[in-house]
């Protein structure tokens, strides 16, 4: 009971509190850049929460059985981006190999992943916080989840801003970020709930 | 086939370099580092211990200390810096207390604060306020006990108290010292049956109802093997006919005569017109009066916010011809409902009531527990009741 | 004309091709240091030398890594330079590491240096490559530099940590937070657009061809956003 109550906030707070990208900025490119449509919000929020989950069940141990014994914990960075990539390039070719229609849904965001600070934040976020592999693994979840609710989120909004009259010097990049603003002020707002639910 | 051999050669080979250059670096960087987190962490012990030099973690695995202690650092002037977790009102606050070579507190952080609200004061505010204060600057085992706790946040800082002497006790043992962690109520037993030269025996804590110069306590055996009274740190043994066992004491055995020679009356509750609150009084040949009062606290009869039976607060409180308060007990307290128990706990406690004794109807108000309001209301309420119910004795009001 | 020309490659970034006002790349740290000066210019002089380093010494490796294993050598050699300023800054600076936390090692994964590497490094030569990163990594810092002001001065009331106590009573505390990271971000963006008059940036979308994995990327990835200013 207890293990699951902290689970159940590290999914909260990741979710709602500590949003990787309303509050903690991390994978804003893909944010801004594929909230354009739905269809491709979503899309692209799915393959942030598979690549997320594969390359912290990756990560993890590589970090606590090969790195920290071996006392190379300053290849954290290079060891982690390099798992990343490569992971996402295997994860096309299997996906475009053997599940085609799978790949044709979520494939083209893969590349755009290796470059989504998201992805390796939550990766050195675990171990930095401690958390041990299910710990890990769930906040990924958290992250990713949080991810895709943001980028849904957003992408309704952004449809509402294209039917819009936007000033000249606002328009495009400008006008985007201030609405991120705005949700990212409504995000605010889950301050502080997941301490009260729990206390 | 030979173009991915060199492009896997290349890669290889950039690897390779990389990691050679990342290694040269750390090299120089790694031992900076280490000593700067070595410092960061010495920077927190001396801010307990501020000459306390260089600190070393102690290993604890070998020492028995209290339960509180989780960490212990040896400071090269012979001090400890002490990490206790401890709970008041909530579990998992953390406090660091620096404890010098020869027992003394030079200073105390609490690091993290779980407790919070008390009555308008918040232990989050006021226990970093007694750190930076220097609240426990200076006590040592002798006077910790004695240490002011903080009114409105009573709970916590008494728990912060307790941990505090924690601390001290462990650095005493650390230093090779002999500290008695026993429970205060396990020493005091063992004390009594040294005196009787028994084992196991269980005492109570005789009700006074005479007066007895230059004694502290009486305690006398469950199973009728004789007292033993305290006084100062004294523990004297008498045996049931009230014979000293070692040697002689005057005071002792005198007291004991005295006790044993007391007779008591009871008073007929109908030939006077006592307040319902007042449910039985006795009197001595000394003219000392022995009540049983009610006094209503949180469980005041209807009161739901308490979700109390109906039951009120009562009392036994002896008192002298004189008006002085000679022994005051409670004999139920229904409040334990409310709060998670804590407030009743509180004034349960032998602690507080036992300050009763030797106050008189002109400052027993003074005896008050913050933080327990409604519930000390209930007590000087049924104490109230009980000198009405001897002023109309003495008043002889009878119907 | 070289002389000019060379310059030109330094002041580009400034202002007319300004990695985060213009090109709109490297917004998670412009967003998430920025409300600290001095962790806003420690961030940007970070990313500098990781940029000139990596630029440089992918410039002198152009003709020797080849084409298939680009990306994934870029990658290590930018996460090398990147784990070595990361353990300098642990070692001599540790107040900027406190304030950078996560984002330090997330250089890795900032566009610009990426997308510097494979848009300018990979075709030009050394010294030019050096250039064009000093030039994108003064842009960077002023950008985050211009940014941090605007929110620790107005948000929070100090400058570089130090309190501006007569701001005290009117601080917008708001723009220290997240929302106000995005909010004064857009408009910057909307400022430097009307600084230069709308002629600068040509390309006001979301950094598709500064990504480095465009090759390999569907346009509609990428929203196939191609705004006409």
């Amino acid at each position: 009971m207890e293990v699951f109550k902290s689970l159940l906030v590290i999914v909260l707070s990741s979710v709602l509190v500590n949003n990787y990208v309303l509050s903690r900025f991390l994978g804003i490119c893909p944010f801004l850049g594929v909230s354009k449509k739905l269809d491709q919000a979503s899309g692209m929020g799915v393959a942030v929460i598979a690549v997320m989950l594969i390359a912290t069940a990756a990560t993890w141990p590589i970090q606590k059985f090969i790195l920290d014994p071996l006392g190379l914990g300053y290849m954290q960075t290079i060891v982690f981006i390099v798992i990343i990539a490569s992971l996402v390039q295997m994860l096309e070719i299997v996906l475009k190999k053997f599940i085609p229609a799978l790949h044709a849904g979520l494939g083209v965001y893969l590349p755009l992943i290796t470059t989504n600070c998201a992805v390796l934040g939550v990766a050195v976020n675990n171990i930095n916080d401690g958390y041990n592999f299910l710990e890990s693994m769930v906040s990924s979840l958290g992250a990713g989840l949080g991810f895709l609710l943001a980028m849904v989120l957003f992408a309704g909004v952004r449809s509402r801003i294209d039917e819009s009259k936007v000033p000249k010097p606002f328009r495009g990049v400008a006008i985007t970020l201030i609405a991120a603003s705005f949700l990212s002020l409504a995000f605010m707002g889950f301050g502080g709930i997941v301490d009260n639910l729990f206390a | 086939m030979m173009k991915h051999l060199k492009s896997i050669f290349t890669l290889f080979i950039i690897c390779a370099i990389v990691s050679v250059a990342l290694a040269a670096v750390n090299g120089i960087t790694a031992p900076i580092i280490l000593e700067r987190q070595n410092q960061a962490a010495a920077g927190a012990l001396l801010e307990v211990m501020p000459d306390g030099g260089t600190f070393e973690a102690v290993d604890l695995s070998t020492y028995e200390l209290p339960a509180s202690v989780k960490e212990a650092h040896k400071a090269s002037n012979g001090g400890f810096v002490i990490q206790v977790e401890w709970a008041g009102f909530n579990p998992g606050n953390v406090s660091m207390i620096g404890v010098s070579a020869d027992g003394k507190i030079t200073g105390t952080k609490t690091i993290t604060v779980k407790d919070s609200g008390g009555n308008g004061k918040d232990s989050a505010t006021e226990i970093p306020n007694m750190d930076a204060n220097g609240h426990y600057v200076g006590a040592d085992a002798t006077t910790i006990d004695g240490v002011d706790t903080i009114g409105g946040v009573t709970v916590s800082t008494k728990a912060y108290r307790a941990a505090v002497k924690d601390a001290l006790n462990a650095a005493i043992i650390l230093g090779g010292g002999n500290v008695d962690l026993r429970d205060p109520a396990e020493i005091l037993n063992a004390n009594l049956n040294a005196a009787l030269g028994t084992e196991g025996v269980e005492f109570d804590k005789h009700f006074v109802i005479e007066v007895l110069e230059g004694v502290d306590a009486i305690y006398v055996a469950k199973n009728g093997a004789g007292y033993v009274v305290v006084i100062g740190e004294e523990f004297i043994g008498l045996d049931a006919d009230g014979n000293v066992l070692n040697g002689t004491n005057e005071v002792a055995a005198n007291a004991i005569a005295t006790i044993k020679a007391t007779v008591v009356t009871d008073i007929d509750m109908s030939a006077y017109d006592f307040s319902k609150r007042v449910k039985s009084v006795q009197v001595t040949d000394a003219g000392v009066y022995i009540l049983e009062t009610e006094g209503s606290g949180f469980g005041k009869k209807g009161d739901t916010h308490s979700g109390a039976t109906g039951e009120y607060l009562r009392i036994r409180i002896a008192i002298a011809a004189d008006g002085t308060i000679l022994d005051c007990r409670t004999v139920y307290l229904n409040e334990s409902s409310y709060n998670g128990g804590k407030y009743g706990d509180v004034a349960a406690n032998e602690e507080f009531y036992g300050q009763f004794a030797g106050k008189d109807q002109s400052n027993y108000e003074n005896i008050v527990i913050s933080g327990a309001t409604f519930t000390t209301d209930g007590y000087h309420g049924a104490i109230k009741n009980a000198y009405k119910a001897i002023a109309l004795i003495n008043e002889g009001g009878a119907n | 004309m070289s002389k000019n020309n060379n310059l030109s490659i330094v002041t580009k970034g400034i202002l007319k091709e300004n990695p985060v006002f213009v090109l709109v790349l490297g917004t998670c740290p412009t967003l998430a240091v920025t409300n600290n000066v001095f962790g806003a210019f420690g961030m940007g002089i970070a990313a500098m030398i990781v940029l000139i380093c990596s630029n440089m010494l992918i410039s002198a490796l152009r003709k020797v890594i080849p084409d298939s294993v680009r990306i994934p050598s870029y990658i290590v050699i930018i996460a090398g330079f990147v784990t070595i300023v990361q353990m300098l800054v642990q070692a001599f600076l540790p107040d900027l590491d406190k304030l950078l936390g996560v984002y330090l090692p997330l250089i890795v994964v900032n566009c610009i240096i990426l997308g510097r590497a494979e848009m300018f490094a990979g075709k030009n030569t050394v010294g030019k490559s050096a250039l064009d990163g000093v030039g994108m990594g003064i842009g960077f810092t002023f950008a985050l530099v211009s940014m941090a002001i605007v929110r620790e001065v107005l948000g929070a009331a100090s400058f570089a940590g130090i309190a501006i106590p007569f701001l005290e009573p009117y601080k917008i505390s708001f723009l220290v937070k997240a929302p106000g990271g995005l909010l004064v971000y857009g408009v910057l963006i909307a400022l430097v657009y009307i600084i230069t008059n709308g002629k600068a940036p040509k390309k006001r979308s979301f950094s598709c061809e500064g990504c480095p994995s465009r090759a390999t990327c569907n346009p509609s990835a990428c929203g196939g956003e191609k705004e006409e200013a």
